[in-house]
């Protein structure tokens, strides 16, 4: 539990590094990501973006430097501890061959009833919550397979949310999606996070597309974090030009007047 | 690294071919030891050596090469036709068939054998292949079902041959021999014939090298780029046959080539199509020579009794495990199209009774109906009194060891994510063999607790090499069934040697592996029910992990499930029981693979749903495997697997082939 006036970060990060095949993919990577607060990861492709994520969610271990969530150290952290505390969707769902969706959300409870507990009232309860919260109640019984690419996408959000943890790990949830998909679902996420007081972490392609749902953008390039702010402060043709070595410029949006980048 | 990588292959089948050579000129030099002293005229000792010199060793060494090239040729062919990377002539049953064939020649038309060999051959492999095609057809030759279709028929045909064998006793025991495929050579008759087929069946591939390059692209563009798609095929198809089938007339059964060639010619960087063409032959010639050359040296003076085509394996299979993981880019997307989903059966509790009243119905059959001098008799009464305690420890060993053998597939599918995971096909049914061979060779009279340990200590080390292999990255799902294969073909490799040495524990190991209950009395049917009951009774404490593992590591563990412990004890399970169910009822049962698809096709799609359902089909599959065993060929005993293939095989067949195919 969180000390009355001194909140633990979501994650702190120190000196992390990682290499493969010799070859560095992310080197001396210090940062401190807050709790209840939604951050964009976007950078060109083998920035480290995804190996990041993975890290943060604990599917790799740092080659070097450490990692903290919440205060402790991730390596002493149990499986289901850690998976009560940080949720994630990786890039590529897997196929749930004779699934149904309320079964699929289910799994999200694993962590709270373990391999013997009772599936219980509270439970049922979270699952239904989730189910009701992704507008997924009319296909509850149909099997996921059967769904389309944004429906599917929003099981696995659905399922990250019975997990009911203080952190969402998104990598690339939009890249399958089509541009009403990526907004519902992009919008699904914000709500969420907001209305639970939970943070997120999301790996996305699209700069306006993060610069319209994230309180911050962490841009990444050849495995470093060369800036880190507000939409408004990235958002400027100067630092898109850094992050992508491409020449962009930003209008105002005609209704809302937020930042839109576009290339030149 | 990674450019000197294909120069180190380059040089490893060099040294190898090296070695081939060496091994061949000291069998060349021991018969032109003594040259004769100047003048003198040679004695009949050297007449002798000349002689076996040109008739005997040389043709051998030239049959092993074409025998080699020519399967290595099958097999690519028919990979690339069927853009299925196990397809070749054993998996898809051409050897079995035409052994088949062969072997029934021999009995019943021997003057027609010994006219028409190859053509007999042939007619075996071609009709083996359009069964296989025929079935699969609907579903667009799918590789998945490709493969269980061709590993169906094969193992019947497989079966059908030892029964056969068995049924007529030692008088075809030499058979059995010929069927692992003895090089040994009387002429370069053979040489010629094989060398000829190869001749044709290459200038067939390079004129059909476009379309060929085409075809491996999918249907509809290989339409589009105005393929004629079925001719082609079924010519490319046709060629392949001949020459497994030629193979298999003139040398006998030699499996594993035709498999390993092309993968090792991929892995070894052959990219192109023309490349593989090369390639595989090649490396098919290489590993037959070799493998030839070692039988011969080992073989020493006892005179040979190990068939070749049984010991390529045991070259071929360590090189293609050591080769598989090192190599990138090897995924076939083809293997990735599941089976299509099935439909979800609204009332799973309801579906489960009626599969458990027909188990039940199956035992009742099976105990009070029988066939005897008489003909059909229904045991009532005192009768059925007396006939139970043959027939009860028989229906109990059955029934106990098919429910074993399905969870144990059902548990190996779902941990591997893997339809076509099975302790018959990743080799862990053949690892508990030799476990068993260990403990009959090392132990004089081993009891039943020593034999249940020793086959129990094979089937989870087999498996946990499997799992080692499959928790490397990138190691997908056709790498693993490689991998499986590889080592069930090393293992049967070493079951075969052992049985070739005619000793009485070969024929305890032939018996075995046929899978019989005939003896079983009613102290093995305490021991296997019991075993079952306990094994089967954990299950449900693992369904959670069941009902997450298919899902993929990634998600297993986001979700904080510990994936090594999950797998490793559940591994560790899936053995005891594979090692409990085989020691009776034999490694190829094939109930282990069907049962679990039956009752995901049938509709019952929840962890613990399917596996009560697989249980209840594996062992009433196994129940009225084993009365058909026992009454179809009275007074003979058939063995166990074959009626176990036969029965539930077309059923899979048919509803793979009736679910659509998965949109998008």
């Amino acid at each position: 539990m969180p000390g009355p006036d001194h909140t633990p970060a979501l994650y702190e990060l120190d000196a992390v590094g990682f290499s493969a095949a010799g070859r560095p993919i992310l080197s001396d990577l210090s940062l401190r990501l807050e709790q209840g607060r939604i951050y964009g990861l976007v950078g060109p492709n083998g920035s480290g973006k995804s190996t990041l994520i993975r890290m943060l969610a604990r599917q790799q271990p740092p080659g070097a430097g450490r990692i903290r969530c919440l205060g402790t150290e991730i390596a002493r952290i149990g499986e289901r501890d850690f998976a009560r505390t940080v949720a994630y969707m990786p890039q590529f769902t897997p196929p749930a061959e004779g699934m149904t969706v309320r079964e699929l959300v289910a799994l999200g409870r694993f962590p709270w009833h373990g391999a013997l507990g009772r599936f219980g009232a509270e439970d049922a309860a979270k699952v239904a919550e989730a189910i009701a919260e992704t507008n997924l109640d009319a296909f509850a019984d149909r099997l996921v397979d059967s769904l389309s690419g944004g429906e599917r996408q929003r099981v696995w959000l659905a399922m990250m949310l019975a997990q009911d943890t203080r952190c969402l790990l998104l990598d690339e949830p939009t890249s399958a999606l089509d541009i009403a998909s990526q907004v519902e679902m992009l919008g699904l996420v914000r709500r969420l996070s907001r209305a639970r007081g939970i943070g997120a972490v999301i790996v996305l392609h699209d700069i306006n597309m993060a610069a319209r749902v994230c309180d911050e953008i962490l841009a990444m390039r050849g495995g470093a974090l060369i800036a880190q702010g507000t939409p408004d402060a990235i958002m400027t043709g100067e630092t898109l030009g850094a992050i992508y070595r491409l020449a962009m410029g930003i209008v105002p949006h005609p209704v809302t007047g937020d930042p839109i980048g576009y290339v030149l | 690294m990674a450019e000197r990588a294909p120069m180190n292959r380059i040089l490893l089948w060099g040294g190898l071919a090296i070695l081939a050579a060496c091994l061949s000129t000291v069998q060349v030099a021991g018969h032109l030891a003594s040259p004769a002293p100047a003048g003198a005229s040679p004695t009949g000792a050297d007449w002798l050596d000349a002689i076996i010199l040109y008739h005997s060793v040389l043709p051998r060494i030239a049959v092993s090469l074409v025998a080699g090239a020519a399967l290595g040729l099958s097999g690519l062919l028919l990979q690339r036709v069927l853009r299925n990377p196990l397809a070749e002539p054993s998996t898809l049953g051409v050897s079995a068939g035409a052994q088949l064939a062969m072997t029934v020649g021999l009995l019943y038309a021997p003057a027609l054998m010994d006219r028409a060999r190859e053509g007999v051959a042939l007619a075996g492999g071609l009709a083996v292949v359009g069964l296989i095609l025929a079935m699969t057809w609907r579903r667009g030759l799918e590789p998945v079902a490709v493969i269980l279709a061709g590993m169906m028929v094969a193992l019947t045909a497989t079966m059908a041959s030892a029964a056969l064998i068995l049924a007529n006793g030692d008088y075809l025991f030499s058979i059995f021999i010929w069927g692992g495929g003895a090089l040994a050579q009387q002429s370069w008759g053979p040489t010629l014939t094989i060398a000829l087929r190869l001749l044709v069946g290459l200038a067939a591939a390079v004129l059909l090298m476009r379309p060929l390059a085409i075809l491996g692209l999918d249907d509809a563009s290989a339409r589009s780029l105005g393929v004629a798609l079925n001719a082609t095929r079924f010519a490319v198809i046709g060629v392949a046959v001949w020459l497994a089938a030629s193979v298999t007339a003139e040398v006998g059964v030699i499996g594993f080539v035709g498999l390993a060639a092309p993968a090792l010619a991929h892995l070894s960087g052959a990219r192109t199509q023309s490349q593989k063409l090369v390639a595989a032959p090649l490396i098919g010639a290489v590993l037959l020579w070799v493998t030839d050359g070692l039988v011969q040296l080992l073989a020493g003076a006892n005179g040979e009794r190990v068939p070749t085509g049984a010991a390529t394996a045991l070259l071929g299979g360590p090189l293609l495990l050591w080769l598989l993981p090192r190599l990138r880019m090897f995924e076939w997307p083809s293997l990735n199209n599941r089976p299509a989903p099935s439909r979800r059966s609204p009332h799973p509790r309801l579906l489960i009774g009626v599969i458990a009243l027909l188990g039940l119905a199956a035992a009742a059959l099976a105990l009070t109906v029988g066939y005897g001098p008489d003909g059909w008799s229904l045991a009532t009464g005192s009768l059925l009194d007396r006939l139970l305690a043959w027939r009860g420890p028989r229906v109990a060993v059955a029934a106990a060891a098919g429910a074993m053998l399905a969870a144990a597939g059902m548990l190996l599918q779902r941990i591997t994510a893997n339809p076509l995971a099975s302790p018959e096909i990743l080799g862990v049914g053949t690892g508990s063999g030799v476990g068993l061979t260990a403990a009959l060779f090392l132990v004089a009279a081993p009891g039943i607790g020593l034999q249940i340990a020793a086959s129990a200590a094979g089937a989870v080390l087999m498996l946990a090499a499997m799992l080692a292999l499959s928790l490397r990255a990138g190691f997908g799902p056709e790498r693993l069934l490689l991998a499986g294969i590889a080592m069930s073909a090393l293992c049967s490799a070493v079951l075969t040697a052992v049985i070739a040495t005619g000793t009485p524990q070969a024929f305890t190991l032939l018996r075995w592996l046929s899978g019989s209950t005939n003896d079983a009395g009613p102290a093995d049917a305490w021991f296997c029910a019991g075993a079952a009951v306990l094994l089967l009774a954990a299950l449900p404490l693992a369904s959670r992990w069941l009902e997450i593992l298919p899902l993929g590591d990634v998600t297993a563990r986001s979700v904080g499930l510990p994936v090594q412990r999950c797998r490793i004890l559940l591994v560790l399970f899936a053995g005891l029981l594979t090692a409990a169910a085989a020691l009776f009822v034999g490694p190829l049962s094939f109930v282990g693979l069907i049962a679990p698809h039956l009752a995901r096709l049938a509709g019952l799609g929840r962890a613990t749903e399917q596996g009560i359902g697989a249980v209840l089909i594996g062992a009433g599959l196994m129940v009225v495997s084993d009365w058909l065993a026992r009454t179809v060929a009275f007074p003979y005993q058939l063995p166990l697997g074959l009626f176990a293939a036969l029965l539930a095989g077309p059923y899979l067949i048919w509803l793979l082939s009736r679910a659509s195919p998965r949109a998008g």
